[in-house]
């Protein structure tokens, strides 16, 4: 089996070993979705960048602790996401200019499912447009820019309960949506 | 040692929990109930799923080309400069090591429950705590732009 085919939990094992050639087949399998993740969560080119290579080098380092439980790809996603959100709550300037989000910089927000065209991706952007709008705002500030709730519910001027029922009640949906789950 | 978390309170926490919102005592708290209930546990995974969906719905753009060959040489450097040594415990900087980014249940107990680093200060598990962007710490492994 060529590296091109060989499995992620293989890939990472063998970084485990310190195999650099491991590591550029994981990198090239997954650095775009990495990428793109940090890119939309950021939105600094330069800043993505480096947590892309934050987030490979964190695997390289750590590959041997690695539990082959699940997917990869979203366990990699699930890290680059924590770490944007990491950056994102040490930018200070960010957080002291929170209390007021204009109306421009709201609808300014990463629309995350607008450019995509995979069949994939096709399926999440049809159960988030089944989302009230108010539900899917509150879900996108919480999940893309890492806002806490309570943040949330001072940028929307709504109570916190409000915004806490709004993001479960979103991501209930979504479940039902894209899992085929029935209505609790 | 966290008070224990009922079932209930679990799954009121739950959302809190995978948007990394949560205080450290309250992740503490669920990673504990979410390592002993299946039933919880069940509703994580099927919740983060979903976000996993939403994590990987994004619109795709490729990174810098030579970020692949940046990263090759820092990972080789790295290795070389600790070649005598094994695998690190925990990052340089001090903070958590590899059992806090395990994937799954683990990955849920410890990378989400790395504490609001609003509020909480560094978190457990970065290796690169303490900056505003790992854009200003490469001078090492990056060309000049």
């Amino acid at each position: 089996m060529n590296d091109a085919h060989s499995p992620d939990a293989s890939l990472l094992a063998r970084m485990a070993q310190r195999d650099p050639k491991a590591l550029d087949m994981f990198y090239t399998r997954h650095a775009r979705a990495v990428f793109s993740l940090a890119l939309t969560m950021l939105g600094d080119h330069a800043c993505a960048t480096d947590l892309t290579q934050d987030v490979f080098l964190l695997v390289w380092r750590s590959a041997g602790t690695y539990q082959p439980t699940g997917s990869a790809r979203a366990w990699l996603l699930r890290l680059t996401r924590n770490r944007a959100i990491d950056e994102l709550r040490r930018d200070r300037r960010r957080l002291a200019s929170e209390s007021t989000l204009s109306e421009q910089r709201f609808h300014a927000l990463p629309a995350p499912l607008a450019l995509t065209d995979a069949a994939e991706r096709q399926a999440v952007r049809d159960a988030l447009a089944t989302l009230p709008v108010e539900q899917r705002d509150a879900l996108v500030l919480a999940f893309f820019q890492g806002l806490s709730h309570q943040e949330i519910a001072t940028c929307l001027r709504t109570p916190l309960g409000t915004i806490k029922a709004r993001i479960r009640r979103a991501l209930q949906t979504l479940r039902q949506q894209l899992q085929g789950e029935p209505d609790p | 040692m966290a008070a224990p978390l009922s079932c209930d309170h679990c799954e009121e926490l739950l959302v809190d929990y995978l948007l990394h919102t949560l205080e450290p005592e309250a992740v503490q708290a669920m990673t504990e109930h979410l390592s002993t209930c299946t039933r919880c546990w069940v509703h994580l995974t099927a919740s983060e799923a979903v976000l996993d969906h939403l994590a990987q719905g994004v619109p795709q753009r490729d990174p810098p080309g030579e970020l692949g060959s940046r990263l090759l040489a820092a990972a080789v450097e790295g290795t070389l400069s600790t070649a005598s040594a094994p695998v690190p415990s925990a990052p340089p900087d001090g903070s958590a090591g590899p059992s806090s980014w395990q994937p799954q249940m683990s990955c849920s107990a410890s990378v989400w429950g790395g504490g609001r680093g609003m509020s909480s200060g560094k978190p457990r598990w970065c290796i690169s705590a303490g900056r505003r962007c790992s854009a200003t710490s490469r001078s090492s492994a990056r060309p000049s732009r």
